[in-house]
């Protein structure tokens, strides 16, 4: 099946105080018809600029340098700014971060929905009443209708993040929808439900997802195949079972290592060594030799690719050889 | 060394914003008759989600916020009361939320370690104070190298033990920690926990750790306490909590975060229902009722916590729900 | 219970120690950056050259300008080799005179901003740190009224009761120099508190004013050794705003005759005494030290700007 869209070898770069720094480098990924991808990584690698590439929406001192970003077929990095503008909400939806910096604090909501609905849909506006309600109904926000001549501030960040779904997913009805780490400001009770809801929409309406997190269990909750990012590299794709269950890479084992729940309570957790941030930008061989606990001559020397493995992909020089149990790695205490 | 922390009826009210003018307008009481007892040596999470009222109570104990109603002893000292002694006060330690926040961005890591020193004549002298700031800085797993310098540019890891330093330097008994992991990512977060044990232990500590993350409170505490608009709903020994949640509440939130069997389980896991209520909303009898699955007439009145098995839970209907969900 | 004991504490494993290769930042980092923004424009380095001719005028006044009060032969002499600026109806040379009064002018300015600081930012911190209680009421509504007072309302009042009391303030015999200063200070309360309750009511909500607390620091340590050093940067430059207003206060007061008196020169009081010859056509009495005026002003509000946005957003009155 062709995939709905595919990146291919994508470098994204940052100029800061005249330093230029990788946040993406040759990341590869695809995005089928109706799935759900996951993207998951630490702050800093580059899962949310992957993103903002694909959209062409980096800040200024962002660049794409090399790669291909085809969505349907078309190429949105030398298309142009009239076509990645006509793809941008209509075609591929963007779920925030943070919800209530989202919307402009000081316009009624009702307003700021029409003005979106408008620009994905060239909704006619004296329809656009009944369709509001209809949206809001559809993402579990019936009761709010009769609230919609209120601001921003006057809706819980649940809310508000229900309500942006409904436009970028609902309204616009796009074939895709970005959830930049939807959830992260939110309260537990209250993610889980924006998960269920995201799950739900993409079963109703066929929509592809790409949901980038560093939260492991919102990604096992919602994902069916999983991309696993270390400071702008893909290390390894799989689908969520087998990430979760049979990780491959040394970097996918120590995040796993890292949630509480799977160790003996009032005990020391595994740690993983060392620090992502001190990483040479011109560096050789894997990112990750530096703080893995496998690592030999040849992960300091030479790149390692994304190869076929068991179940999906993995960049790892000690696959299958490094194979063990994930407490085995990266401890250092 | 440790001493065991005991709060009886605690409450705290916030009156309106209003200017000292105009009046007061309508009170919140963001903790509501909240009592707890932490044993010697002991880790009570307190968890909860936001405007739950456990940072006001944090913040309440710390000494930050005067108590409307209710003791805060150490010990035998009740350190609730305004005249309470400034060396009972400093017994309790308080972690804040933002470790950059909670740092003078003018002044040095020195500066900010020392200073407790010198507030309670700790050390000699000068050098003497210094030597105690470099022990500390390493006991939290940094070095001394980290003197100098200013909290601009260090990582959220780094300090976050910085502050755990500080609240060390004056040697408290009883070491409160509010949301200590929620700014960190993800192998920073098991660092932290790991420290927090740690320190716990070797520094003989009574702590009270403030989490909305239920594995963390989990993994760090022999207590739990939820919260739920400033009253506690379920109390306990943790892996009581965990494994036999009563409160209908309590068992959302566990729920929620079920990390413990296989986690790819989506469509198992019950999803909680409702939105998280502010702080202000006020709500007769049972402040759940709203979001509750089970609600019932006699949910119009407030309920008490009463013993489930080893805990205790604020429900007037333990018995009909049953023990496990 | 927490003992004042010296041992530390219980020894047990040491957990790893993060070590770090960064250079210790530099104290005055903060003020470096300030003096990067001064050089960053062409218009704040326009205005500090203008600052810097200024001061030339006044050092170079100090050192070979000669006597201010001695008087000559030639009368309302046009500039020339041995009067560069000219002279005036008695005979003395108006570049000794503006130096001269450029000094003074300075000093006073200097001494008023000074001591409008050092009353000023107390004040404002602690409103700041109290805001909203009866302690900031009190403290804000006091400068309210300075501020409804127009500086040459305030000038005549003060001068002239001083004056009419034989040039003393509450019975203390105080030069009129020092009066001027005072008048002048009081100008500046309002506006330096602001600024400071302002910058401190931000640095209220950062968390170490409460977790200094926690640990036993006291509300005047927190307030004047903690938070003050926060409070500094926007409140200066505030001040150094105020400088060109403060020099442009004393001139005016002395133009009009209520502050420094003849035949001490200031930049105020030669233009009030060369306003009398311009229609006799004696243009450099008033153009050439009205012109070391203009300088100074002009020098002091472009550098002043630059300052400002450097320090942007945080100073948004």
């Amino acid at each position: 099946m062709e995939p709905l869209l595919e990146v291919d070898s994508l470098r994204t770069t940052y100029r800061r105080q005249g330093r230029t720094r990788t946040a993406v480098r040759d990341a590869s990924f695809v995005v089928h018809a109706g799935e759900v991808v996951g993207i998951v990584g630490e702050s800093g690698s580059g899962k949310s600029t992957a993103l903002m590439s694909v959209l062409g929406l980096l800040p200024p001192n962002a660049e794409v340098v090399s790669g291909r970003l085809l969505f349907d077929g078309v190429d949105l990095r030398t298309a142009g700014e009239a076509v990645l503008r006509s793809v941008r909400g209509r075609e591929i939806g963007l779920v925030p971060q943070r919800p209530m910096t989202s919307l402009s604090p000081v316009t009624r909501v009702r307003r700021q929905i029409r003005r979106l609905l408008r620009h994905h849909r060239s909704e006619d506006p004296a329809r656009s009443d009944a369709t509001i309600a209809d949206l809001l109904h559809r993402v579990g926000l019936g009761g709010v209708t009769g609230r919609l001549d209120n601001y921003p501030h006057q809706f819980s960040g649940g809310q508000l993040q229900r309500l942006l779904i409904a436009i970028a997913a609902v309204g616009a009805r796009p074939r895709l929808l970005f959830a930049d780490e939807p959830t992260t400001t939110l309260d537990p009770t209250v993610a889980a439900q924006i998960l269920r809801l995201l799950r739900d929409l993409r079963d109703e309406l066929g929509l592809a997802i790409v949901f980038v997190s560093h939260d492991l269990r919102s990604v096992a909750q919602l994902c069916d195949r999983v991309y696993v990012m270390y400071a702008g590299d893909i290390v390894e794709e799989g689908d969520v079972r087998s990430i979760f269950d049979e990780p491959r890479h040394p970097y996918t084992r120590a995040l796993l290592d890292s949630i509480p729940g799977r160790h003996t309570p009032l005990e020391p957790m595994p740690v993983l060594a060392g620090s992502v941030s001190s990483l040479p930008e011109d560096r050789r061989g894997c990112s990750f030799a530096p703080r893995c606990a496998i690592a030999v001559e040849v992960c300091h020397e030479n790149t390692p690719e994304l190869l076929p493995a068991a179940g999906g992909q993995v960049a790892c020089h000690r696959y299958p050889a490094g194979g063990g149990t994930p407490s085995d790695l990266g401890e250092d205490r | 060394m440790s001493q065991r922390l005991r709060v009886e009826g605690l409450s705290k009210t916030f009156h309106g914003r209003g200017s000292w003018r105009t009046g007061r307008t309508a009170a919140v009481h963001a903790v509501d008759d909240v009592s707890l007892t932490i044993e010697p040596g002991q880790t009570l999470a307190l968890v909860g989600e936001s405007g739950c009222g456990k940072s006001t109570l944090v913040r309440t104990i710390a000494g930050i916020y005067q108590a409307s109603a209710g003791h805060i002893f150490v010990g035998d000292t009740d350190i609730s009361q305004r005249r309470a002694l400034r060396r009972h006060r400093r017994a309790v330690q308080l972690v804040p939320q933002n470790p950059l926040s909670s740092l003078n961005r003018s002044r040095s890591i020195r500066h900010a370690l020392t200073q407790p020193l010198r507030v309670h004549r700790i050390g000699a002298d000068t050098a003497e104070q210094e030597r105690r700031a470099a022990t500390l800085l390493e006991r939290v797993g940094l070095s001394a190298d980290y003197l100098p310098r200013l909290p601009v540019g260090m990582s959220v890891g780094e300090l976050q033990r910085v502050v755990v330093a500080r609240a060390l330097a004056i040697e408290p008994s009883v070491l409160l920690l509010d949301e200590p992991t929620s700014s960190v990512d993800l192998t920073t977060k098991a660092r932290i926990m790991n420290l927090l044990l740690d320190v716990q232990r070797s520094f003989d500590l009574t702590c009270m750790i403030i989490t909305h993350e239920i594995d963390i409170a989990r993994h760090l505490s022999h207590r739990m306490a939820v919260m739920y608009l400033g009253r506690i709903v379920e109390y306990g020994p943790t892996e009581e909590v965990f494994n036999r949640p009563r409160h209908p509440y309590t068992r959302m939130l566990v729920a929620s975060a079920s990390a413990s069997g296989p986690l790819v389980n989506a469509d198992a896991a019950p999803v909680p229902v409702g939105e998280v209520p502010r702080a202000a909303s006020q709500v007769d009898g049972c402040a759940f009722r709203p979001r509750c699955p089970h609600t019932a007439d006699v949910c119009g009145s407030v309920p008490l916590l009463r013993p489930a098995g080893t805990s205790q839970a604020a429900c007037h209907r333990l018995d009909e729900i049953g023990a496990d969900s | 219970m927490a003992s004042t004991s010296t041992s530390p504490a219980p020894a047990m494993v040491p957990p790893p120690v993060e070590t770090t290769a960064a250079v210790p930042r530099p104290r005055l980092a903060g003020l470096r950056s300030f003096g990067q923004a001064v050089v960053a424009t062409w218009s704040s380095r326009i205005g500090l050259l203008l600052i810097v001719v200024y001061l030339a005028v006044v050092v170079v006044g100090l050192f070979v300008g000669g006597d201010p009060l001695a008087q000559g032969d030639d009368i309302l002499a046009p500039p020339g080799a041995e009067h560069l600026f000219g002279t005036d109806q008695l005979g003395r040379d108006i570049f000794a005179r503006t130096a001269a009064g450029a000094r003074l002018s300075l000093a006073v300015a200097l001494a008023s901003v000074v001591l409008g600081l050092a009353v000023a930012m107390p004040l404002g911190m602690v409103a700041g740190y109290f805001a909203r209680t009866w302690i900031d009421e009190l403290i804000m509504r006091c400068l309210d009224v300075i501020m409804a007072l127009p500086l040459f309302i305030l000038g005549v009042v003060f001068l002239g009761l001083s004056r009419g009391s034989g040039g003393t303030i509450l019975g203390v015999p105080t030069p009129v120099e020092v009066q001027v200063v005072i008048v002048i200070a009081i100008t500046t309360l309002p506006k330096f508190a602001r600024v400071a309750r302002a910058a401190t009511m931000v640095e209220r909500e950062e968390d170490y004013a409460d977790s200094l607390r926690v640990i036993g620091v006291s509300r005047f340590r927190i307030i004047f050794g903690e938070i003050s050093i926060n409070v500094l940067p926007p409140v200066l430059v505030q001040a150094f705003l105020w400088m060109a207003v403060a020099i442009f206060a004393e001139a005016a007061l002395s133009f009009l005759g209520l502050g420094v008196q003849a035949p001490d020169p200031t930049l105020g009081n030669l233009l009030h005494d060369a306003r009398n010859y311009v229609l006799h056509g004696a243009w450099w009495y008033s153009v050439l030290p009205g012109a070391v005026l203009m300088i100074v002003i002009v020098g002091l509000n472009l550098v002043g700007d630059a300052l400002t946005d450097r320090l942007s957003p945080q100073l948004r009155d």
